[in-house]
């Protein structure tokens, strides 16, 4: 059977983005919350400086990358997303980011983002919850765009660092005429 | 080539504007003159049919949507009363939009620059200090301004700003049985467009939306490659194109139904080749029962056909609509190189939740701003819009395959997928309603 239908099974699981009941807030300066910060500073370099496969390698298997179109938070199995992948569908989005014909990157978009505001909730050794918001600008072919969101990460601490679980990335222009971000989120 | 024409002293009389397109051919100015996009916003935009929503959009009294008529905002609504209603969203007193946002359900549309006060049907109902207007103030001649002519097709709603268009139906001609390929491929006909949109933006002219069967194979490479990887890639919408439909070699064709409407005709390619949907249906929870319903609903060679389309007509009705896939598309244009694509995905409101999610996750795969197919799409329009900047040799060469197109007996024109027959029904069009004399006597 094709890997659509089996997907299907876990369509709409977008509750990785809200904090279980038990879980604690990890205070900002502590050694655990400068890891994390640490971490999503690594993952920005890794969207801006266009490393694919190094950013894939971050993803936990069967992680689920979710950009939410038209509001907020919507169920994506009544509502339209603009990115709703799993990492097989990632796999292809990385393939096509390093194949020299999609168009869309070439050339490929010159791009900074600044991440703040982050808070960090754990439930469980394991089981992390961590937002942010970031200002992304990007600068291709004589123009320039800025982005500005709020990312959900659900992390599991693994034998080699964090993994992501789960990614929301909610753009505060979702609903509105938008240029292609066919770069990393 | 026709020899060069420079436009930049024309006054695009009907003359001047036929001399843009002879046969085969496009002025560059058709795409990069904001003369010529003042001009197609009067008499095409401001005249003539427009697709503006689908009823179910606004299945509830109250329900309202903004929309575009070319520079005209309007409400897209159904009245208390309802009847599905398009006003122009502007207070009858001083000018101000009534309805500033984009989609809700209401009674009333209120303008709090003075507080005047329509219903959802369109209705003056409140007016502030009535007693500083004379006797002669008549409520009833100062509700908002409706659209002259709004006409269902199935569920489909357009509507046309000049009361002196034809009548729906005989615009939309033989491109009406392709809308019905989306409509009859939703179990009991019930179509669901209640999914939100994806709305995307490019620096380009609006025309270059067009139906293009011979792009696929270079803009779309890398999405072709990631199907050829696996089949299975992108929710299997690839399932639908298996075995490349647009190969020079192949059988898909492109259709002319005269009026500027056009097909990327896929069916006998589909037929042949659509074993793979059924079975990814199949597979699907809910899908039987699916294929179930088509063959209950409809004759066993049109359920065949619906399944093996898997209702996706691939048509293009002039001058804003486009059923692509699983999306119905509307084009705004926003100036004469800008231009708005919105992207709705069209679910069936008897299917199991699914088989819409599925239908949801294949459009996300390649459409919209992140998605693999619409984005490489608009960078090549941005090219284009760019390269026509080099006016010196102003022509666009849109004659692929007319020396080998066929005409049918109801005058649909017919040639290979990678011909350029819709583009030249565009401009048939495009002509008929910029140049020619209208019917109802226009200059």
């Amino acid at each position: 059977m094709s890997t659509a239908a089996a997907a299907a099974a876990d369509f709409g699981d977008t509750s990785l983005f809200t904090a279980s009941k038990d879980s604690q807030a990890i205070m900002p300066g502590s050694e655990f919350f400068g890891e994390i910060e640490a971490f999503l500073y690594f993952e920005a370099e890794l969207m801006d400086s266009h490393a694919y496969d190094s950013w894939h390698a971050l993803w936990e298997p069967g992680g689920l990358y979710w950009v939410p179109c038209n509001h907020a938070d919507l169920d994506p199995n009544q509502s339209v997303s603009i990115i709703y992948e799993h990492t097989d569908q990632l796999g292809d989005r990385i393939f096509r980011l390093k194949d020299k014909r999609m168009h869309s990157q070439s050339p490929k978009s010159r791009l900074i983002r600044i991440i703040s505001n982050i808070s960090v909730t754990t439930s469980g050794a394991s089981d992390i919850l961590v937002f942010s918001n970031f200002i992304l600008g990007e600068a291709r072919a004589g123009q320039q765009q800025s982005l500005f969101g709020r990312a959900t990460h659900r992390l599991k601490q693994g034998p080699d660092g964090f993994k992501i679980a789960g990614k929301k990335v909610y753009l505060i222009n979702n609903d509105a005429p938008m240029r292609n971000v066919t770069f990393l989120l | 080539m026709p020899d060069r024409l420079d436009v930049s002293h024309s006054n695009y009389d009907g003359d001047g504007l036929r001399s843009l397109a002879p046969p085969g051919w496009v002025h560059s100015a058709v795409y990069t003159d904001p003369k010529i996009f003042d001009l197609e916003m009067e008499r095409i935009f401001h005249t003539g049919w427009l697709y503006i929503g689908h009823e179910s959009e606004i299945a509830k009294t109250g329900e309202f949507k903004r929309r575009q008529m070319g520079r005209q905002p309007v409400i897209f609504v159904r009245g208390q009363d309802g009847v599905i209603r398009v006003l122009l969203n502007r207070c009858r007193h001083r000018g101000a939009v009534v309805c500033e946002v984009d989609e809700g359900r209401d009674n009333f549309f209120r303008c709090w620059y003075h507080g005047w006060t329509y219903s959802n049907a369109g209705e003056l109902v409140s007016v502030s200090g009535p007693e500083g207007y004379g006797p002669s103030f008549d409520a009833r001649e100062n509700g908002l301004t409706p659209v002259p002519r709004v006409e269902n097709y199935r569920g489909f709603i357009f509507a046309a700003l000049s009361e002196n268009v034809i009548p729906l139906e005989e615009y939309l001609g033989g491109a009406a049985r392709m809308i019905d390929i989306l409509i009859d491929a939703a179990p009991g006909g019930e179509l669901s467009v209640r999914a939100g949109y994806n709305r995307t933006t490019y620096k380009g002219n609006w025309k270059q939306v067009g139906m293009d069967g011979y792009h696929p194979l270079f803009v779309h490479a890398s999405v072709l490659a990631t199907w050829e990887r696996d089949a299975d890639s992108g929710h299997s919408l690839g399932a639908t194109h298996s075995a490349n439909p647009f190969s020079f070699d192949g059988i898909s064709e492109t259709r002319d139904f005269g009026h500027g409407h056009t097909m990327l005709d896929f069916r006998e390619h589909r037929l042949k080749h659509g074993g793979k949907l059924r079975s990814l249906l199949e597979n699907t929870p809910g899908g039987k029962d699916y294929i179930e319903a088509l063959y209950a609903e409809h004759d066993s060679a049109w359920a065949d056909l619906l399944l093996a389309m898997a209702g996706d007509p691939h048509v293009g009705v002039f001058p804003n609509l486009q059923l692509i896939n699983n999306q119905i598309r509307i084009v705004n244009p926003v100036s004469v190189d800008e231009t708005e694509v919105v992207m709705f995905p069209v679910l069936f409101a008897r299917a199991s939740t699914e088989i819409n999610a599925l239908r949801l996750r294949q459009h996300e795969s390649f459409y919209g701003p992140a998605g693999s197919g619409s984005s490489d799409d608009a960078e090549i329009f941005e090219r284009v819009q760019l390269g026509l900047g080099a006016n010196l040799d102003p022509w666009i060469n849109i004659s692929r395959g007319m020396e080998r197109e066929r005409v049918e007996s109801d005058g649909t024109i017919v040639g290979h997928i990678s011909d350029e027959v819709p583009q030249r029904a565009q401009m048939s069009q495009w002509l008929a309603m910029m140049a020619d004399k209208p019917a109802d006597g226009r200059q």
